[in-house]
C-alpha cells in the first residue's frame, strides 16, 4: 500500500514538473517581455524540418529606424547560427537603411551582385518577411550603392512585399488551367482566315490538340461555321506530326463548297502548329482512321499539311 | 472493466490463456508485419514516383534550356504553349522560375511574376533536384535546376503533382490487410476455441472424476482416446486409480485379516478365562493349563503385532537400514544351525551348498530374519523324509540365495499371492503350522529394501524354490 502511494506521489510530482516546463517554454517570452522591450519575428530556414521557421527575439523598444537596425542584426545572427555556416551572407554589406512611409530602402554594397543565386534569393526572401513583420512596414526595396534598384534580367527588381514574395507556397495541382489559344477561323466572307485569341479551360483528361480541335469544330460567332457537325475521333502527335482523325462528315461538308476546302483545312492546321511551338510541324488528316487518297484536284489529303500564313488576313 | 476481465479469466481459464497466447505470439506480430508491409509498399511507390517526376522535369528542363525559353522573349507564346502541353501530358502543374526565384510561367496562371521561395527551390538553386511530399500528404513538389551549356543555373522548374493514386493504392492495401486481419482473428478465435475444447474437455472430465474420487467413489475411470499427452495422463490416472483401489482393497483385507488374526486368540482367551471364572472349583492343574493356553495366545498376539509393526515400518521405508559388510555365508550358517534341530525333529534333511564365499553390504539382522523365514517355511511345508537345500552363489554384482524344498508346493494360482500379508495357501489358516502369516511378506519387503528381488518356482507335491537376489554393494 505504501509503495502504491509513493508511486502516486512521484507521478504527480513528475506531472507538475512537466507542466511547469511546458508553461515556461511557451510563455517564457511573454514573461520576460516588459514595458521596455518587445518581441520580433526573425525568419530563417530550418534545415532539420525542411521548412521556413520563425525565431522570436526580444529587442529594446525604440523608434522605427533603430528597430530596423536591431532587427537586421538579429536577422544575420539567427540565420548564421541556424545555417551552421558562419560564411552565410558574408558578402552582404548593408550600406544604408532608409524608411519612406511604409517602405524600407536597403542599400547594399556592390559585392551583393557576386552572390550565388541561392544566397541572393534566400537573403531577399527572408529579409522581406522579417522586415514586413514589423508594424508599419509593408515593403522592401533593394538598391545598389549607386542608389539605383537592383536589376534582374534587365528589369528593376521593384518593391518586394508579402504579396509578391511568397514563402512556402501552398500550391495545388487541381486548380483550373486556363490558357489563351490563338484560333484560326474562316471569316464570314469566306475568303480568308482570321485569328481569334480565346481563353479556354484546359482539362487533363484530354490532350491539348483534342480540346483545341473541338473548339474549332464548334466554331466562332464571328466566323463562317461549316464543320460544326463533324466529330473528332482522335488527335495524336507523333514525331512532330499531328494525326487528326475526323468523321466522314468532314469530307461531305468540304465537298459542299470546294472553295472553302483549303480554308477549313488550314484553319485546323495553322491553329495546331501555332499552338505548340515546335512540337507540331505538320498535320495529317485521317477520315474514320484512314488516309484519303482521292479527294479533290486541289487538295491531297493523303499528305501532311504545314502551316500556311498566306491565307490569313 | 477489471471485473469483466477477471470473470472472463475465471470462466474460460485455459481457453483464455490459449487465446491470449495466440494474440501475443501470432496476431500482434501479424498486425505489425502488415503495417510494415503497407508502409514499405507506400515508400516504394513514393520513391518510384519521385524518380519518375525528376526524370520528367529534367527532360522539360533540357527543353527549356535548349530552346532558350527563359531569355528569348520572342518565344514567349511558344514557351507558354509548350509548358501547357507538357503539363497536360505529364499530369502536373509546371512552374518555371528564373535564377532569382521569380515565376516566369505557371501553367495554372496563378503565381506568374511572383517570387517563390521554399526549401525545394533553394535546393534547386544549389543545383540539386529535390522531391518532397508536403504537409497535406497529397501534394508533391519536385524541383529541378535548369542549367545552360556551361552548367550555370539559369532557372528552376518546379512540378506540383498529387500522389492520390499512391494514396488510393495504399488505402486499398491497408483495407485489404485489415479485412484479412479481421478474418484471421475471427477464424483463429474459432479455431482456438475448438482446439481448446479438445484440450479442455478431457481435463474437465478428469477434474470431474477426481472430484468424484475425492468423495469416495474410487471405481471411477476415464475413457482414453488418442495417443497424445492427455491420453497418457488418462492412462496414468486410470493406473493410479487401479493401484488406489488395490491399496484400498488390500487395506480392507489387511484390517479384516488383522481383526480375524487378533480376534481368534482374543476369543480363545475369553473362552479360557470364562471357563475358569464360571467354574466354582477348578483344579490347580486345570488353572495352570488354561493360564498356559492364555499365555500362549497372548504370545501369539504379541508376535502378530510385532510382525505387523516390522512390516509397516519396512513398507513405509521408515526403517533405517544398518548397512554393514558381512559374510552372507555366515548369516546362513547361523540360521541353519538354529533350525537344524527342528528339521531333524521332522526327519527333514537340511543341506547348505556354498558355491563361493560372499561379502555383502546388508542390514544383518533384518536379512537374517528374512532368510530365516524362507528356510523356516521350507521346513514347515516339507513332509517327513523330505529335504531343504540352501545354496549361496554370486556374480560380479549380485549375491544369490536359493532355498529349495521337496515340500507340498504351491499351486500356480496361489504363487502370486504368497507374499501378501496373512496370506496362507491353506485357507483354513491351520494353526498347526504355526506362524503369523506375515513371514513371507516381511521377507519380500526386506529384500526390496535392499534393492534386491525374490522369485518363486513351485509345483504342487514336488516342492518350492525361492531365489533371493541381493546386490553385493548397497546403494540408496
Amino acid at each position: 500500500m505504501y509503495k502504491n502511494n509513493a508511486f502516486k506521489i512521484i507521478f504527480f510530482i513528475i506531472l507538475i514538473i512537466i507542466g511547469v516546463a511546458i508553461f515556461f517554454i511557451f510563455f517564457k517570452n511573454k514573461i520576460i517581455t516588459d514595458n521596455n522591450s518587445e518581441q520580433v519575428n526573425i525568419y530563417f530556414i530550418n534545415y532539420m524540418n525542411k521548412k521556413i521557421d520563425i525565431e522570436k527575439k526580444t529587442i529594446s523598444k525604440t523608434d522605427k529606424k533603430d528597430k530596423i537596425s536591431l532587427v537586421l542584426d538579429e536577422f544575420f545572427n539567427v540565420n548564421k547560427s541556424n545555417f551552421n555556416n558562419s560564411n552565410l551572407f558574408k558578402n552582404i554589406v548593408i550600406e544604408n537603411v532608409n524608411i519612406e512611409d511604409n517602405l524600407v530602402k536597403i542599400t547594399l554594397s556592390n559585392k551583393y551582385l557576386n552572390l550565388e543565386p541561392w544566397e541572393d534569393v534566400l537573403f531577399r526572401t527572408l529579409l522581406v518577411w522579417t522586415l514586413t513583420d514589423i508594424s508599419g512596414i509593408e515593403g522592401v526595396t533593394f538598391l545598389t550603392d549607386n542608389g539605383k534598384q537592383l536589376i534582374y534580367n534587365g528589369e528593376p527588381l521593384g518593391e518586394l512585399t508579402r504579396n509578391n514574395v511568397i514563402i512556402s507556397p501552398d500550391m495545388k495541382q487541381e486548380e483550373a488551367n486556363k490558357h489563351v489559344v490563338t484560333f484560326y477561323f474562316v471569316n464570314k466572307e469566306k475568303m480568308r482566315l482570321f485569328t481569334e485569341d480565346r481563353e479556354i479551360e484546359i482539362h487533363s483528361d484530354q490532350s491539348l490538340e483534342e480540346q483545341v480541335i473541338n473548339q474549332i469544330l464548334q466554331g466562332s460567332k464571328n466566323a463562317y461555321n461549316l464543320i460544326n457537325d463533324v466529330k473528332l475521333l482522335d488527335a495524336t502527335t507523333i514525331n512532330k506530326t499531328c494525326y487528326v482523325d475526323l468523321s466522314s462528315d468532314f469530307l461531305i461538308k468540304l465537298k459542299e463548297d470546294d472553295k472553302m476546302q483549303e480554308l477549313f483545312i488550314y484553319s485546323i492546321v495553322n491553329t495546331l502548329i501555332n499552338l505548340s511551338g515546335n512540337r507540331i510541324q505538320k498535320v495529317q488528316f485521317l477520315i474514320s482512321s484512314e488516309k484519303v487518297n482521292e479527294f479533290s484536284d486541289k487538295i491531297n489529303l493523303s499528305q501532311p499539311f504545314e502551316k500556311n500564313e498566306s491565307l490569313v488576313i | 472493466m477489471v471485473i469483466i476481465f477477471n470473470r472472463i479469466k475465471e470462466h474460460y481459464g485455459l481457453r483464455w490463456k490459449l487465446f491470449v497466447g495466440y494474440i501475443l505470439v501470432a496476431f500482434i506480430p501479424v498486425v505489425i508485419i502488415s503495417r510494415t508491409i503497407n508502409t514499405s509498399i507506400e515508400d516504394y511507390f513514393l520513391s518510384n514516383k519521385e524518380g519518375e517526376l525528376k526524370r520528367k522535369l529534367t527532360r522539360i528542363a533540357d527543353l527549356v534550356s535548349e530552346e532558350n525559353y527563359i531569355f528569348d522573349k520572342n518565344k514567349s507564346k511558344e514557351f507558354k504553349n509548350a509548358m501547357l502541353v507538357k503539363s497536360i501530358e505529364e499530369s502536373m502543374r509546371i512552374l518555371i522560375l528564373d535564377n532569382k526565384g521569380t515565376v516566369i510561367d505557371d501553367t495554372n496562371s496563378i503565381e506568374n511574376g511572383k517570387v517563390l521561395f521554399s526549401v525545394e527551390i533553394l535546393e534547386a538553386l544549389k543545383l540539386k533536384s529535390t522531391s518532397r511530399l508536403q504537409d497535406d500528404n497529397i501534394t508533391m513538389y519536385t524541383s529541378v535546376p535548369i542549367i545552360d551549356e556551361k552548367s550555370n543555373i539559369i532557372g528552376i522548374i518546379l512540378g506540383v503533382s498529387t500522389i492520390g493514386d499512391i494514396n488510393e493504392l495504399s488505402k486499398d492495401i491497408k483495407d485489404n490487410l485489415l479485412i484479412l486481419n479481421i478474418v484471421m482473428l475471427v477464424l483463429v478465435t474459432i479455431g482456438v476455441l475448438c482446439m481448446s475444447n479438445i484440450i479442455v474437455a478431457p481435463l474437465n472430465k478428469l477434474l470431474k472424476v477426481v472430484n468424484m474420487m475425492s468423495e469416495g467413489h474410487l471405481d471411477q475411470r476415464i475413457e482414453v482416446k488418442g495417443h497424445d499427452e492427455l491420453s497418457k495422463l488418462c492412462i496414468a490416472f486410470n493406473n493410479m486409480n487401479d493401484r488406489l483401489e488395490e491399496v484400498e482393497h488390500t487395506r480392507e483385507e489387511f484390517v479384516s485379516n488383522v481383526s480375524h488374526e487378533l480376534k481368534t486368540p482374543l476369543s480363545s482367551i475369553k473362552v479360557l478365562s470364562e471357563s475358569i471364572l464360571l467354574q466354582e472349583s477348578v483344579p490347580e492343574e486345570t488353572y495352570k493349563e488354561f493360564l498356559q493356553d492364555i499365555n500362549s495366545e497372548v504370545d501369539r498376539m504379541t508376535f502378530i503385532v510385532n510382525d505387523l509393526l516390522i512390516l509397516v515400518k519396512l513398507n513405509q521405508k521408515a526403517e533405517v537400514l544398518n548397512i554393514q559388510e558381512v559374510e552372507l555365508n555366515k548369516i546362513l550358517y547361523d540360521i541353519l544351525k538354529r533350525l537344524k534341530p527342528i528339521a531333524e525333529k521332522n526327519n527333514i534333511e537340511l543341506t547348505f551348498n556354498e558355491i563361493r564365499k560372499i561379502n555383502v553390504e546388508v542390514d544383518e539382522m533384518k536379512l537374517s530374519l528374512a532368510l530365516s523365514n524362507l528356510i523356516d517355511n521350507g521346513i514347515k511345508y516339507t513332509q517327513e523324509g523330505g529335504s531343504v537345500k540352501v545354496t549361496v552363489d554370486a556374480d560380479h554384482q549380485n549375491a544369490f540365495v536359493t532355498v529349495s524344498d521337496t515340500g507340498v508346493g504351491i499351486a500356480e494360482e496361489e504363487q502370486s499371492k504368497v507374499f501378501n500379508r496373512f496370506y496362507r495357501v491353506d485357507k483354513t489358516r491351520n494353526r498347526g503350522t504355526g506362524g503369523t502369516g506375515l513371514g513371507l511378506s516381511i521377507t519380500h519387503s526386506t529384500v526390496l529394501l535392499h534393492n534386491g528381488s525374490i522369485k518363486l518356482y513351485s509345483k504342487e507335491d514336488e516342492g518350492t524354490t525361492f531365489i533371493v537376489r541381493i546386490p553385493i554393494k548397497y546403494t540408496k
